[in-house]
């Protein structure tokens, strides 16, 4: 008998246009000790099916219908061992000893919640209570279903939990607040709380998705091995097929709320029966637009030396440009370090038409070197020059100069495009700003949406009207207004779907092709840096560790954050001798 | 963390103190043009008694002996309204106790009620029980103070005779009849602001209740009513707090005077009229370094309280 049963399950969201079906009648079922993943685009409704298998989609414009069945009673062999809490799940219709949860009462819902199915969630910075320290957080759980433990035994158990999910000092860190705890550590408290009664099923939504590329092996290797030692089943949604090829046994390929396709991870992934699961699989093949290495045939564009910018650890800029930058503290409180170098002493050159890639993990400086270089942050010690001028401590009209040659796309287009204007009237303010008259800026607005690949009659659309590879587009568009001679792109794809990133890079490399401008591409996406740059640079805690030509950066990494790095970036197996 | 955030804040708290009493001094002394001398001693005086406040003040020595003079006026308790010949401290000191049973009454009252009925509106959001409660708040925001307060003088004073008409009973005294008496004074202050808070707090509520943290306490398991309280309710307060200490201050300095003179407590906030009123410097000067100090003071305690509440805020 299988542990989950889940049989025609359908969501719909009551809007006040109509009906959104946004689960539309899937069916799947999960033995225990499996892993399933679920995987599909923003939108595919994964994330749905989890939360409404346990009631939290619950509300008054919501609709659920179907069957979801969980064995209450089953417990792989191995992890038949006192549990640390007996939990009944009374009131709930029982079907030859299993439990209904679609139509089960809210009491007897709330009941299984976090005793029997545990949730993790994508980002581990907002799901936790800002105000209760972590230890409390996971006490508090253990207190609802097992009234019988103390609050200190609960505390206790919760240091426990958060010592087996390998948190150094656990018990110094379980009277921390989630803020001064890292991500991985705060994904890891949230992995401690789901895992604190022992649950048969752990439903994990993106768990490693806001994380480091090294944390995130970290996190999956974790959740594998508790798989292992409580023999629970496994609910993994994400949308990252390189995620799903080490932990899954088998895989659902989620689109518009349906499953298209659905079998064991090898057959899935090695020989995919569905268009729809290929075309996924393709995006997700490293791009290749990268051309041979020209030589510099003009004088470099951008000289960058001994750059260093820092910033106050608790308040100031770091809080106001909401940069991760504090690294975890050693114990809770972090009034050791004032002053935190962000960048401290990189120096680069930047030919002209040359595009240099910048990864490294997040809090390792690379947007804050780039908003430097575009002077958007004023450097500490170094010099910065643009085509040979110094332009360090520019000003007034000469800085002006600067940022018309510069243009900059960040990541996240939703939030980098002002909502109550237009598209057009967007373009056209960045033209008219570099002195074009209304009739000029009205036609090259035009010209510009026509050069990024939308349609011209996008230019009366609001950005909510787009979807999210239009809206970079348009952010690109924008970027490009002032004709720039360097462009820096901020992580320009990593918040857009797989299907989509291809689009948009291919777009960016056709337009080099076209202008001749030179990129500063910032990313943690190895693979994608690898497709599109000439040269790679790595960045660690504010210095490049390493800066050579793409294909030799891969194949003979020198330095050994590097080999780390390529280590641990999730790939497929098929595409590693590719990269 | 904690203690040293406490301490950061009360330095502060001495620095702004300190800057009150330079801009007060420079507010009545200092800016306004012609003789200081004249203006202290008021309209009626004599110009031997304006040589005298001259003199006192020591409005004829440089500008920081002025200032230093005029504190230590006001520290010891010697500021003289010349108008009335009468002590203005000891005048204040009489008023305060009525103005501030009134504040720490109303306060209680409209934080205790403001909110229950935002947690109330924001549990049944767009439901029958929000609307009417929203329209409730409306109701009691747009009725006057001295309307409300005289209503209730005709109908609990006059014709049920439930509770005492008007006038201030010392708590000390008489505890029942200072209760009795400061019953409807503390209902006609308190509606607006029950009103306001409501609805402040269920925004606010609304708002938390749409955070990740949230969603994480209902997967745990947690109960409908923990999940409230433990992690929505706590999470919303903070505006709240701010607003509360703000009012509150603002009754202490004499705002509630509308509520003060219905009921005819004899509250600062009567004096200042009263004193504003006949052009009476002195005691204007007084109570206003009041009013700032009882802000000053209030918004350090809410700030402490709010630092209690929510870790983050002590790093700043």
């Amino acid at each position: 008998m299988s542990l989950l049963d889940v049989r025609d399950l359908r969501v719909s969201f009551a809007t006040p246009t109509g009906s959104v079906p946004a689960v539309d009648g899937i069916s799947f079922e999960l033995a225990s000790s499996e892993v399933l993943a679920l995987v599909g685009e923003s939108g595919s409704g994964k994330s749905v099916t989890a939360m409404s298998l346990i009631g939290l989609t619950r509300g008054p414009h919501t609709q659920i219908e179907g069957v979801a069945l969980l064995d209450t009673h089953a417990r792989a062999p191995k992890a038949q061992e006192r549990l640390g809490a007996q939990v009944s799940a009374g009131g709930a219709a029982s079907l030859d000893g299993r439990t209904e949860l679609i139509g089960a009462s809210e009491n007897a819902l709330r009941r299984i919640r976090g005793a029997q199915i545990a949730m993790v969630f994508q980002d581990p910075m907002s799901s936790l209570n800002p105000v209760m320290r972590v230890g409390e957080q996971i006490a508090e759980q253990i207190l609802a279903h097992d009234p019988h433990c103390g609050r200190s035994s609960a505390l206790a158990r919760a240091a426990d939990l958060m010592e087996r999910v390998d948190i150094p000092r656990a018990r110094t860190r379980a009277r921390a607040y989630p803020h001064e705890l890292s991500g991985g550590m705060r994904q890891r408290v949230m992995i401690a709380m789901a895992l604190s009664l022992r649950p048969k099923l752990l439903l994990a939504d993106e768990p490693t998705t806001a994380l480091d590329v090294t944390v995130q092996t970290q996190i999956l290797e974790l959740l594998h091995e508790q798989r292992d030692a409580l023999g629970m089943g496994i609910v993994l949604i994400t949308h990252d097929f390189a995620v799903v090829a080490g932990i899954a046994d088998r895989i659902a390929v989620m689109k518009a709320g349906r499953i298209v396709e659905q079998g064991p991870a090898q057959d899935v992934l090695g020989s995919p029966t569905h268009e729809y699961t290929r075309t996924l699989l393709r995006a997700l093949q490293p791009p290749s637009t990268r051309r041979s290495p020209r030589p510099a045939t003009r004088g470099p564009l951008v000289q960058v030396r001994d750059l260093k910018v820092r910033f106050a650890a608790t308040h100031g800029l770091s809080r106001r440009w909401g940069l991760a930058l504090a690294p975890a503290p050693e114990q809770p409180g972090h009034d050791e370090a004032r002053w935190i170098a962000a960048v401290d002493g990189v120096s680069l050159t930047l030919g002209a038409g040359e595009t240099l890639g910048v990864v490294g993990e997040s809090g390792s400086g690379k947007t804050t070197l780039i908003r430097t270089i575009a002077r958007l942050i004023q450097p500490a010690a170094g010099t910065i020059s643009f085509d040979g001028a110094d332009v360090t401590h520019a000003h007034g009209r000469r800085l002006g100069r600067l940022r018309e040659g510069v243009g900059m796309v960040f990541q996240d287009p939703h939030a980098s495009l002002n909502p109550r204007r237009r598209v057009d009237a967007t373009l056209q303010r960045s033209l008219r700003l570099r002195g074009a008259s209304r009739g000029a800026a009205r036609v090259q607005a035009g010209t510009l949406l026509e050069r990024v690949g939308l349609p011209s009659a996008y230019a009366v659309r609001y950005p909510h009207e787009l979807s999210g590879g239009e809206r970079q587009r348009v952010a690109i568009a924008r970027a490009l207004a002032a004709e720039p001679r360097l462009l820096l792109l901020d992580e320009p794809v990593s918040s857009l779907d797989a299907s989509l990133r291809l689009g948009v890079i291919e777009l960016l490399a056709e337009l080099q092709e076209q202008l001749g401008c030179a990129y500063i591409l910032v990313s943690h996406d190895l693979a994608m840096v690898a497709g599109v740059a000439d040269r790679v640079a790595v960045m660690y805690a504010g210095k490049i560790v390493e800066t050579a030509d793409t294909r030799r950066l891969f194949s003979s990494p020198e330095h050994p954050y590097t080999r780390e790095l390529l280590a641990s970036s999730p790939t497929l197996p098929q595409w590693k001798s590719a990269v | 963390m904690m203690g040293r955030f406490i301490v950061r804040r009360l330095l502060s708290l001495l620095a702004v103190l300190f800057a009150i009493t330079v801009l007060t001094f420079l507010i009545f002394q200092a800016i306004p043009g012609g003789d200081p001398a004249v203006r202290m001693a008021g309209r009626t005086a004599t110009p031997q008694e304006v040589n005298d406040v001259r003199q006192q003040w020591g409005f004829d020595q440089p500008i920081y002996v002025q200032y230093a003079k005029t504190m230590q006026k006001i520290f010891d308790g010697s500021v003289v309204s010349y108008r009335q010949q009468i002590n203005v401290e000891e005048e204040i000191a009489r008023d305060l106790p009525a103005t501030v049973s009134l504040a720490v009454g109303a306060a209680i009252i409209w934080l205790l009620f403001g909110v229950l009925a935002g947690i109330a509106s924001a549990m049944h959001a767009g439901r029958p029980l929000d609307r009417a409660l929203g329209l409730l708040a409306l109701t009691g925001l747009s009725t006057p103070v001295f309307l409300l307060g005289a209503v209730m003088l005709y109908y609990l004073g006059y014709k049920l005779k439930l509770l005492p008409l008007e006038g201030y009973v010392g708590l000390t005294s008489d505890p029942w009849g200072w209760f009795t008496h400061m019953l409807m004074p503390w209902i006609a202050l308190s509606v607006v602001s029950i009103g306001v808070y409501s609805r402040v707090l269920r925004s606010n509520l609304l708002d938390t209740m749409g955070e990740d943290y949230v969603r994480t306490a209902r997967a745990k398991g947690l109960s409908e009513r923990r999940v409230l309280i433990r992690h929505v309710l706590r999470n919303s307060l903070a505006p709240i707090i701010a607003l509360w200490g703000l009012d509150f201050a603002w009754v202490i300095g004499g705002g509630a005077i509308l509520v003060e003179s219905v009921f005819n407590l004899g509250g600062v906030g009567e004096y200042a009229a009263q004193s504003i009123q006949s052009l009476d410097v002195p005691p204007v000067m007084v109570i206003t370094m009041l009013v700032a100090c009882a802000v000053v003071i209030t918004s350090a305690i809410v700030d402490v309280v709010n630092a209690a509440l929510d870790p983050r805020v002590r790093l700043q």
